[in-house]
């Protein structure tokens, strides 16, 4: 259900952005129809999700709706615009879960953590032994010479 | 498409891969010190071993060679693991930690099932190295016929798990689990 809220809060939150880039006097009249439009919306059983991505496209910048009333206050709603409680919708569920996907971590064991440690202690047997050497001093090793280093 | 693990190779031609069978490696004693050195004389062990090359095979290039030595890992065979102590890495439970990467420090080299040179599957050791002289190594390798060169992408595989392997960073205070 978290999943829910948080994907009906980013619809919304990109229809507040919408309804942000009107003028105050657009603001009060979306709102108004705004929340005539959720009304009928949930009379039909539509969830909130779907009423707004429904809504949204109506609301066209350049298509201002018809009653003008000048308003500087808080519409209703901008209150109403918070989904703090669990929002009970099969349909918003299903596409709840189904954004769930994308946040599914894989489920580790212990098993299948690499062992760094594992070695083959004692080694299997092979033929050894020793063997007698004389020792000659080259003098200090020196850097192997390269002619164009960078090009092999 | 066929994705061939090996091919055989002859010659003294050597690339990251090649696999060195029954090879002697030599350790000086444990106990040289500067005054062995001033002897002149010092008994140094040798020990037979598979080996696979893991020096990039553009250093090895004739002609244009730009080390002194080759960097081996070794290689045990399936069976010797089995005689080992326990002998769980050979069972087929240990065989499939080795396959699927769990065991940092080992690799698993795919059987080979060319005639003439079949082998089981075998483990790549990447906690024993040794380094021989390159010309040891061609002289080695032009004895040997019919040796088994590693192709790509496996041996590239096998490099990056010895890197992987070699450069791993153990740290002091681990982060507790989430658990």
């Amino acid at each position: 259900m978290l999943n829910a809220h948080t994907n009906t809060s980013a619809t919304i939150s990109k229809n507040i952005i919408l309804f942000s880039s009107f003028g105050e006097v657009d603001k009060f009249d979306v709102s108004q129809q705004l929340w005539q439009d959720l009304d009928i919306f949930s009379a039909f059983g539509f969830t909130t999700r779907t009423t707004l991505e429904g809504i949204a496209p109506a609301f066209d910048v350049r298509e201002k709706p018809e009653i003008f009333r000048v308003s500087t206050q808080n519409t209703s709603a901008s209150r109403e615009l918070s989904f703090a409680e669990e929002i009970e919708s099969e349909i918003t569920q299903e596409l709840a879960d189904s954004q769930d996907q994308s946040f599914n971590f894989l489920s580790y064991t212990e098993e299948d953590l690499i062992d760094w440690d594992a070695a083959i202690i004692p080694p299997p047997p092979r033929p050894s032994g020793t063997i007698r050497v004389k020792l000659k001093y080259k003098g200090r090793s020196k850097p192997f010479p390269v002619e164009n280093f960078w090009e092999e | 498409m066929n994705y061939d693990w090996y091919c055989l190779v002859n010659g003294d031609d050597l690339e990251q891969g090649d696999i060195l069978e029954c090879c002697p490696v030599f350790a000086p004693p444990v106990d040289l010190t500067l005054n062995s050195l001033e002897d002149g004389e010092a008994e140094f062990t040798w020990k037979q071993r598979d080996v696979i090359i893991m020096s990039q095979s553009c250093d090895l290039v004739k002609g244009i060679e730009k080390v002194e030595e080759v960097l081996l890992c070794t290689i045990w065979n399936r069976s010797e693991l089995a005689a080992l102590p326990g002998g769980n890495l050979s069972a087929k439970k240990g065989m499939e930690e080795v396959r699927k990467g769990r065991l940092a420090g080992l690799q698993m080299l795919n059987k080979c099932d060319m005639p003439d040179a079949e082998r089981d599957f075998r483990v790549v050791d990447f906690r024993r190295t040794y380094t021989l002289p390159l010309d040891f190594c061609r002289e080695f390798a032009k004895k040997s016929q019919n040796r088994l060169r590693l192709l790509p992408p496996y041996r590239e595989h096998l490099s990056q798990g010895f890197a992987r392997f070699f450069m791993r960073v153990g740290l002091p205070t681990d982060i507790p689990s989430f658990k």
